[in-house]
């Protein structure tokens, strides 16, 4: 027995129904218009498919027409297009983020009952780039040919794994498959909506089984005959594989199931990258028009943020969101807005906290181990910060204290764990240090370990990145006044990773990272869950198999409780179990916070239309990728 | 002749071998490979990645191995015409350097040439006319032009066409010609955006030729063979050109060799401001992100030209200095 939830997207389905019945009334980009006559091209309803996804525009129905000018910098910048251009995952969130997924490249899904079986269905008709027909045979050539080979897919990911085991498909008509583990995977539908699910659909069949020696005998003469070291390489090269892959923005050839597709590649030296607008992309606007509205992508390649940031200044970028739009260059970028002709458009971050104070519980000096792991320790650290003052120096008063903990707001968000030891209490600090055995003072003034030696505590952040280096210099002037001798350690980022990788760090200031939906699916905040969770890096290395040290019960506890929520795939059962993996973290409390989230900003255009205020950002939901660029347009 | 040359060539393939060492030692000494590099990277911008991931990395790029077992599989396969693999461009070094290369020596000599076409003929006209009106004005510029850092003048180059004029002058091309193969419409687009690196690379070079060829001339000029070619009633014009100039040439041809050098490295910089698609930005963001191969690539062809500079340079003063002899 299956129980379904298509209904929420039920009416979205229906409407996209709806409209395909008006087939006729489609329209096409004008420069379309000429092909479609010359017979180069299908007519604009024979390339759109049976059930285009019909997308409502931000503002208004836009016009088509325009080169959109971005900007990315240096050689390893291929996130920047993926997440402006590349997110078509299976199904998608919602733009607000609230958790509600919606049809994308499927229509709906249905769960079996207990979570080990997902069903899709896709649209009729839609198509390829090159207009070969997308269908179910598309995403099985992706889990039973790339997904299991060792050359190809070398590391699995964690969310199309259930304890090693890789996924299975069945594919029951061209438009209906069914992807299945003998275990249950509760959190596969919302990764299947998250950047990661566009893994799912990326690969086109009938063009990459050309490189694989199952479907082309000749294929490693091929290769060789290539260049290529081998059939894998050349595949890597033509196909690109994984979602984040270079070689993703390589191959103009390589059919796509993007607004887009490439022209000019990314590649050696190149100091421009284009697109061209996809005459097969299968959504329409609620007017029938054919999306996207921007005809061209030109990107431009930058030695440097600077570069990119004058060209922003000169009106010469439509969008910008990363790199340049941090709140070091607010100042010059408000300065600037009326000559560059752009406005700022905030960005709301969606992050368990503006930053995470992580004292190290794994520390491998045996007098400072016993302290760090004194959870007194940690609530006097807090108890020594004054967040107002602190918040309104860095923050310019944004922002509201608050520890690591899941936004108020959400099912996620944790009272207890998310305002504990908020006080600023140097009394109540002084007191709990005093009671923990670190009441000797040296000649300095500052506390003593309890054998006597003196206690030096490094804070470690990275200088790169201002903000958080800014704070770490603010918290270790206040935890001296409470007596611990805090010292800034300023590191370059290769070597602040290298030290907390290999646990030796004592405290390390790092952003915060899930605080909606996505505590899901990185959760490293709230309990050790891999090398990214600072305050016990060995107990997350344990985690993932990869050696370190044995954690104690409690820990053992929030992992198998995670294990139940990937048990099931009921998002009230799920969110009641994270409530308890939360209980645990909020006694422990491994991490200390200073701020709600701070929000970003965007660089917009002001002829850039049909772009939204306000929305909700991170990796996994990806802006602008979540607003649906196809429907960005210039205005007249 | 060619037995000087012969021997000045075969001089520099220990030097060749000293500098890919050196190259290879300044790469590895920071901390973290370029994995680790990497790993920080996203980790910054909020993505994520496996350590399972970065362990196949690592493998695939053969960092796990002895420092010195890595340096002689790079060395030997540059040897084959094989400068490795860009871990961050995931493409052959070689494809990746010579386009780059090939724009870094272009502005050079284009550079080179303008410099010496400007600091000859001012050079020496200041000195003939020492402490006249003109002698003045091109020590004055001289002076300043040494003494602003090619990078600030960059920048302020850069503010002032962004802030006033609304048009950004970073880059060699036009978008609309930056991919597109040559043709005469591209060389013209390429000149009008090639005179500000030009400008800004050349001028402080152009100052100190200047005062370089100025003092030579100056110490020349009144010596005795001058005066007796004047006595005998040589034109002046005629007589300093063809005897003092001849001279004081000298050590401004032995500068060639580090002029070269000197102008690659100045170009790292201002190319970095002001987004040139030469060497200098490609090498910098490589050392950033620890990208060895391509940035060991780099620092060796550089290495390579100061060898070449000084062997041009050499070469140079052989011909026009009878003096000095080839043994």
């Amino acid at each position: 027995m299956k129980h379904f939830r298509v209904a929420a997207m039920a009416g979205i389905s229906f409407f996209a129904l709806a409209t395909a019945a008006l087939a006729q009334d489609y329209k096409q980009a004008p420069e379309l218009d000429a092909l479609v006559a010359s017979g180069d091209l299908p007519a604009v309803a024979e390339r759109l498919g049976a059930e285009p996804r019909v997308i409502v525009p931000v503002g208004e129905v836009g016009t088509y027409g325009g080169t959109f000018r971005g900007g990315m910098v240096g050689g390893n910048d291929r996130n920047m297009l993926f997440t402006y251009f590349g997110y078509e995952p299976l199904l998608s969130w919602d733009a607000d983020w609230s958790g509600e997924v919606v049809p994308n490249i499927a229509t709906g899904y249905s769960a079996s009952e207990d979570s080990k079986s997902f069903t899709f269905t896709l649209r009729d008709g839609m198509k390829w780039s090159d207009g070969s027909p997308f269908t179910a045979d598309d995403v099985a050539f992706f889990i039973e040919d790339i997904l299991p080979d060792e050359k190809l897919f070398p590391s699995k990911p964690g969310w199309l794994t259930v304890e090693g085991e890789l996924p299975t498909i069945s594919v029951a008509s061209p438009t209906e498959f069914t992807i299945s583990w003998t275990k249950p995977n509760g959190l596969f539908i919302i990764n299947a909506a998250s950047v990661y699910g566009v893994q799912l659909a990326l690969l086109n069949k009938a063009y990459c089984s050309q490189f694989l020696p199952k479907y082309n005998e000749n294929a490693d003469a091929e290769a060789k005959a290539a260049g290529a070291a081998d059939w894998s390489e050349r595949m890597v090269a033509m196909c690109g594989i994984g979602i984040e892959a270079i070689e993703r923005w390589r191959n103009p050839e390589r059919p796509t199931l993007e607004a887009w597709r490439i022209t000019e590649p990314y590649e050696a030296g190149a100091t421009r990258v284009a697109f061209e607008r996809n005459p097969y992309y299968w959504k329409v606007d609620t007017s029938g028009n054919q999306l996207p509205y921007i005809d061209d992508l030109s990107i431009s390649v930058n030695a440097e943020a600077q570069t990119l940031l004058l060209s922003v200044l000169a009106g010469e970028i439509d969008y910008e969101v990363r790199h340049i739009a941090n709140p070091t260059n607010l100042p010059v970028l408000a300065e600037g807005m009326e000559a560059g002709s752009y406005h700022i458009s905030s960005r709301e971050s969606r992050v368990g906290n503006a930053m995470t104070i992580s004292v190290n519980l794994n520390s491998q000096d045996p007098i400072k181990q016993p302290i760090f792991s004194n959870k007194d320790f940690r609530i006097a650290l807090s108890h020594a910060l004054d967040r107002q003052a602190i918040i309104d120096t860095l923050y310019l008063g944004q922002g509201t204290a608050q520890q690591v903990s899941p936004r108020q707001g959400t099912p996620f968000y944790n009272e207890k764990l998310a305002t504990q030891y908020l006080a600023y209490d140097v009394d109540e600090a002084n007191r709990l240090l005093d009671s923990i055995g670190l009441d000797k003072r040296g000649g300095n003034g500052m506390r003593l370990a309890p054998d006597g030696s003196p206690l030096v505590v490094n804070v470690a952040a990275v200088t790169a990145l201002g903000a958080m280096a800014d704070a770490a210099e603010l918290f270790v002037q206040y935890w001296q006044a409470v007596g611990i001798d805090a010292r800034f350690a300023a590191m370059d980022r290769t070597r602040f990773y290298e030290e907390k990788t290999a646990s030796q760090h004592d405290i390390v200031v790092w952003g915060a990272t899930s605080g909606g939906i996505d505590v899901f699916i990185d959760p490293r905040d709230y309990f050790p869950f891999s090398t990214e969770s600072n305050f016990a890096i060995e107990w997350g290395k344990f985690y993932t198999n990869s050696g370190g040290q044995e954690p104690p019960d409690y820990v053992k506890e929030q992992w198998s409780l995670y294990d139940q929520i990937k048990g099931t795939s009921d998002p009230e059962q799920q969110a009641a179990l994270f409530q308890q993996i939360l209980d645990i973290a909020a006694d422990q409390f491994y991490q200390i916070g200073v701020s709600t989230a701070i929000n970003g900003f965007a660089v917009v255009g002001n002829t850039l239309g049909n772009v939204p205020e306000n929305t909700p950002t991170g990796w996994i939901h990806p802006d602008p990728g979540t607003l649906n660029t196809e429907q960005f347009y210039f205005k007249q | 002749m060619l037995f000087f040359i012969l021997k000045r060539i075969a001089g520099m393939i220990p030097a060749m071998l000293a500098i890919s060492v050196l190259a290879f030692v300044v790469i590895q000494l920071p901390p973290g490979d370029y994995v680790s590099t990497y790993a920080a990277q996203i980790a910054q911008s909020g993505e994520r990645v496996d350590s399972a991931v970065l362990e196949s990395l690592r493998q695939r790029y053969g960092l796990g191995e002895n420092v010195v077992v890595q340096y002689f599989k790079w060395i030997g396969g540059i040897a084959r015409g094989d400068f490795g693999d860009s871990f961050e461009w995931r493409q052959p070094v070689t494809e990746l350097i010579w386009g780059r290369m090939g724009m870094t020596a272009l502005i050079s000599l284009c550079t080179l040439v303008l410099m010496w076409a400007f600091s000859l003929p001012i050079g020496i006209y200041s000195a003939a006319r020492q402490y006249s009106v003109t002698d003045y004005l091109s020590t004055a510029f001289a002076f300043l032009a040494m003494a602003t850092p090619n990078f600030l003048l960059a920048i302020v180059l850069l503010y002032i066409t962004t802030m006033w004029f609304g048009v950004s002058v970073g880059g060699l091309f036009s978008p609309a010609f930056e991919n597109a193969p040559w043709s005469l419409a591209k060389l013209w687009d390429f000149i009008t955006h090639a005179w500000v690196p030009i400008f800004v690379l050349g001028t402080a070079g152009t100052a100190s030729l200047i005062r370089i060829m100025r003092a030579n001339l100056l110490d020349e000029l009144h010596k005795p063979y001058v005066e007796a070619g004047r006595a005998k009633g040589l034109p002046e014009a005629r007589l300093i050109l063809t005897y003092p100039t001849r001279v004081a040439l000298n050590p401004f041809i032995s500068t060639v060799g580090w002029v070269l050098p000197a102008l690659i490295s100045g170009e790292l910089i201002v190319s970095t401001v002001l987004n040139l698609p030469t060497a200098g930005p490609l090498l910098l963001q490589a050392l950033k992100s620890q990208d060895m191969y391509l940035a060991g690539a780099f620092i060796l062809l550089s290495g390579g030209l100061v060898l070449i500079g000084t062997l041009v340079s050499d070469i140079l003063l052989a011909i026009s200095d009878p003096r000095i002899r080839l043994s």
